[in-house]
């Protein structure tokens, strides 16, 4: 249903005041909060036609049919909140991930009865359906979409379930306090490269370069999987000898550093760094950063070196 | 969409299409529609797009309007069948476009609703249960289609725990909330049975059915003997040459009941089905409870309203041999009349009685012409003329039943002079034991139906003749059944549909328990629902009936609540609830994270002398638990192990 704005915004409003905050939630009286839902309200009117008919037809039938439904009807309140009450959400460490894809902060939910059809999910996000939730503790991945690098909390997830009759809707808001950690988003762009000669030990290179002229070539292995296709020996693949990849080795003698580039805005700037590690990290070469303000990398490679890197132009 | 859940929808709605079967007022549309698209969705032709919606809100309107415009709109009753109609054939129409989640969960509230009012023209025993079944389903296809993926058995625990909690719910709500009266009347359904006037040659053939018309309980009193099986309903004295029908004014000279006969034994209890008629069948004795039943000067009973629906009366103090005060008012000038310008063979032949001395030997006389004549009683008398129609029947064609005989024979000796009237009601009726130690009751049906002549005999007073029992003596002992075989109409006994006596005893034990039905559930009303509670609440009970529902109401749910956290609790075994108890007596408390081995290891280094059985114990349980099952211990050495260490094995455990 579409409101108008400023209803939405009174909606915003009271919707921030319901919702709670902290590492875990246990949704009980004090979270839960539950209404009759639009097929409820139908329901309720079907039930009073059948009484109004039962009573002027003078026939019990209806009537004892719309006694059960209003018996239903009070009964499945209390059942639509005890399918949500007692259930843990407890936040997990989530991973990193890049601004502008798709990205997945885990929740745990710890349980100690078997729960049905539960719906969850980022305000504005896609929602997880859990159809049916078992006793222990599952890990869900939300899914959401952040558009801006740094640490963020994800925002408002809301958890509500209809089960058994979908007669009213059971739901609770929590702002989970776990930030995420998300890198810019990579885009191939000039970046700043410092090379250092380690001969002469001081800097007497530097431009603004994407290279691999950088490389030269080591030899062959045998191809991984993970590699990609960037790296295979083709040439040797057409005469027959499988698989392989070619292994560079970057001149020993040269050190790339990488840095902002002046010319270009900084947000900018810092995607086409981000895109510029990914890049040399997936080539396995040696790197460091340097960023005004930030405390300079040095040269190294690896997945914690990577980490470390894109942590410090995250939160640059 | 949810194939489970379409499939307990089209389920309910066969159901429902079977409970219609046995009502009168679903038209013939709906019930050829229903199967057949029930059958379409299963079968389900390519040609139809089910993505589609099938039915449109236009469609909808156009339907309804269609539908509401071929009712008569000033009778509420034909109103509301034409809605009812309407409501089965959307529930079949919405089976089609089940694509979506919304349509689906709306079908199965129309479903519901489609059960209650069917539940408005048939309220037996069996079409009962079969409403309650389709509610039940389509109850259960929200369910499936809320927890789609739960298993089948969750799902049904789910269907069984709300329904089965509901109802203690329905039982107080019904028993205590206190009864609206009517906003407005619903008029149900079209009359069978009696009617208010008599025009035997109006009617080509009668076809009987086997509907039942009353049922009658005795009270401390036996019932009476076949042949006096007599049940007045209305009394027929307005002749115009061709019809016979009631005075009108006659039942406001009606006397009403004294208050103090509601509880004078012995008691006849009468359930009578829907008849539309103001008069009640009543034996012609005894006081007519609730009051506001009253006789009238003519030997009938009346209430104010027509009867819609199935209808509980008793008579007090009614015995068979008893002074009947109606007998001896005296006739008056209607009585006697007879147009001389219609029938003038019977006028002629009634004439010629005049002569003779008393009233009981012009019947004798008549007696004996019907006798000489060769009458022949059959259920195909063919129509008679509009004019001078009982002088066909008379010297012409001879066929007749009840209704051609009474009115001849009252309109001969109102033309001999002697005042004479119909009487139309019941004759017979069948009866039927109870179950073990249960009374029974007589069953009177629609076939049982019959009309009679009373004449006025001086000293007398109005005194029954029944002229169809000359012509087949067997037709008061017997059922029409035997008496039609006996008058020589075998050809008319195919018209009456006649059970085997095995059908008959399961009809018979059905009909009990369809009664107790209606006594205890259907025919409960505000009346009934004060005298219950006076019963059990003394006076106050009026004052009280909002506490106590109150009181009831939340004790109910409190209830319910209870048992569905029991449910929802985590159940511990029998087994871990007895190891539980064992290592708390022996001081031992698991710490998170250990296990049975490492707890009871830590044990065994405090206390050395348990270390065996302990780990007996451990061991034992292990196997239990998750060991194979072939190779899973008995209980017996289970048994065994907690003896050793000093512990019982509790039968009741305590759930936590």
């Amino acid at each position: 249903m579409r409101w108008p704005t400023n209803i939405q915004k009174l909606i915003l409003i009271f919707e921030h005041r319901l919702a709670h905050q902290g590492h875990r939630l246990q949704l009980n009286l004090r979270t839960l909060y539950i209404i009759p839902t639009g097929f409820g309200g139908l329901w309720l009117v079907s039930t009073m036609l059948l009484y109004l008919l039962g009573i002027n037809s003078s026939s019990n039938g209806p009537l004892l049919l719309a006694f059960l439904c209003s018996g239903l009807f009070f009964l499945s309140l209390f059942l639509t909140q005890f399918n949500l009450q007692g259930l843990e959400l407890i936040t997990d460490q989530p991973s990193p991930a890049f601004a502008g894809t798709d990205v997945n902060y885990p929740l745990q939910l710890r349980s100690s009865c078997t729960r049905h059809s539960i719906k969850i999910g980022f305000r504005g996000c896609q929602t997880k359906v859990v159809p049916v939730l078992y006793s222990g503790t599952t890990i869900i991945q939300l899914p959401w979409a952040p558009t801006q690098r740094g640490l963020h909390q994800p925002g408002q997830v809301k958890i509500h379930a209809k089960a058994p009759l979908g007669l009213f809707v059971c739901w609770s808001y929590w702002q989970p306090s776990q930030p995420q950690l998300i890198y810019p988003k990579p885009l191939y762009g000039p970046v700043l490269e410092l090379w250092l000669s380690k001969r002469n030990g001081g800097a007497n290179v530097s431009g603004t370069l994407r290279g691999n002229s950088t490389e030269t070539l080591q030899g062959l292995s045998p191809h991984r999987h993970e590699e990609g296709l960037q790296r295979v020996a083709w040439k040797q693949m057409a005469r027959g000898r499988g698989w392989l990849a070619k292994r560079f080795e970057s001149e020993a003698n040269i050190e790339i550093h990488l840095s902002l580039d002046r010319g270009v805005e900084r947000e900018l700037a810092l995607q086409h760094l981000s895109a510029r590690i990914v890049e040399l990290s997936e080539k396995n070469e040696a790197f460091g950063l340097s960023i005004s303000g930030m405390e300079a990398i040095p040269n190294g490679r690896g997945r914690s070196h990577r980490e470390a890197c894109l942590r410090t132009v995250a939160l640059a | 969409m949810s194939r489970l859940s379409l499939q307990w929808q089209l389920a309910s709605l066969a159901v429902l299409w079977c409970g219609l079967l046995s009502i009168h007022e679903a038209q013939p549309l709906v019930l050829i529609s229903l199967p057949v698209l029930i059958g379409l969705r299963v079968w389900r032709p390519k040609a139809l797009d089910m993505r589609r919606r099938v039915v449109s809100n236009g469609m909808v309107l156009a339907l309804l309007t269609a539908w509401v415009a071929g009712a008569e709109l000033n009778d509420r009753g034909a109103w509301l069948a034409a809605f009812s109609n309407l409501l089965w054939l959307l529930c079949g129409l919405k089976t089609l476009e089940l694509d979506q989640y919304g349509a689906q969960r709306r079908t199965g509230l129309l479903l519901v609703l489609a059960a209650g009012t069917s539940g408005l023209f048939a309220q037996a025993l069996g079409p009962s249960l079969l409403q309650a079944a389709a509610a039940c389903m389509a109850i259960a296809s929200l369910i499936v289609l809320e927890m789609t993926e739960a298993g089948g058995k969750e799902q049904f625990r789910s269907l069984c725990l709300l329904v089965g909690l509901s109802l203690p719910l329905v039982v107080v709500l019904f028993v205590l909330a206190p009864r609206l009266s009517p906003v407005w009347l619903i008029q149900g359904g079209t009359s069978t049975g009696l009617s208010a006037e008599l025009d035997p040659g109006s009617i080509a053939s009668l076809v009987k059915s086997e509907a039942p018309a009353m049922r009658i309980q005795f009270d401390g009193i036996s019932p009476p003997e076949p042949a006096e099986r007599y049940w007045r309903v209305m009394t027929l004295n307005q002749f115009d040459g061709r019809r016979w029908s009631a005075n009108a004014d006659e039942p406001r000279q009606a006397a009403p009941t004294p208050a103090s006969a509601a509880n004078i034994k012995p008691q006849i209890n009468i359930l009578l089905e829907q008849s539309n008629l103001r008069w009640l069948p009543w034996w012609g004795t005894g006081l007519p409870w609730p009051s506001s039943i009253r006789r009238t000067a003519d030997g009938g009973i009346v209430q104010n309203t027509p009867v819609r629906g199935r209808t509980l009366y008793k008579l007090s103090a009614a015995s068979w041999n008893e002074h009947q005060p109606w007998r001896f008012v005296e006739p008056t000038a209607a009585d006697l009349q007879i147009p001389t310008a219609s029938n003038p063979r019977l006028v002629r032949l009634g004439r010629q009685w005049l002569e003779l001395p008393d009233t009981e030997s012009k019947i004798l006389t008549a007696k004996r012409w019907f006798l000489k004549q060769g009458f022949r009683y059959t259920l195909e008398p063919g129509k008679l003329p509009t004019n001078d129609a009982l002088d066909t029947f008379l010297f012409e064609n001879r066929r007749g039943f009840c209704e051609h005989f009474a009115a001849a024979f009252s309109a001969l000796m109102r033309a001999s002079n002697v005042p004479s009237r119909i009487v139309v009601g019941y004759q017979g009726g069948k009866w039927v034991h109870a179950i073990g130690a249960g009374a029974g009751h007589l069953q009177v049906q629609q076939s049982d139906a019959h009309a009679w002549s009373e004449v006025w005999i001086e000293g007398r007073g109005w005194t029954r003749v029944d002229p169809t029992a000359w012509i087949v003596p067997s037709r008061t002992e017997e059922s029409l059944f035997e008496s039609l075989e006996k008058a020589g109409s075998t050809g008319d006994q195919k018209l009456l549909s006649q059970s085997r006596s095995w059908m008959r005893l399961i009809s018979g034990q059905w009909q009990v328990m369809d009664l107790k039905w209606n006594l205890w559930v259907m025919q409960f009303d505000q009346a009934r629902q004060e005298d219950l509670l006076s019963k059990w609440f003394g006076s106050y009970a009026n004052r009280w009936q909002t506490p106590l529902l109150i009181v009831f109401l939340s004790t109910m749910i409190g209830l319910g609540l209870m048992t569905l956290q029991w449910l929802q609790a985590p159940k511990i075994n029998r087994e871990r609830h007895q190891l539980n108890q064992c290592l708390k007596r022996l001081g031992l408390v698991l710490q998170t994270g250990e296990t049975l081995e490492a707890a009871v290891a830590r044990l065994g280094q405090q206390r050395p002398e348990l270390t065996v059985p302990l780990q007996n114990l451990s061991n034992t349980y292990n196997q239990m638990r998750f060991g194979a099952p072939s190779q899973q211990p008995n209980l017996q050495q289970w048994k065994k192990c907690l003896k050793s260490l000093g512990c019982k094995r509790s039968i009741f455990y305590i759930m936590n």
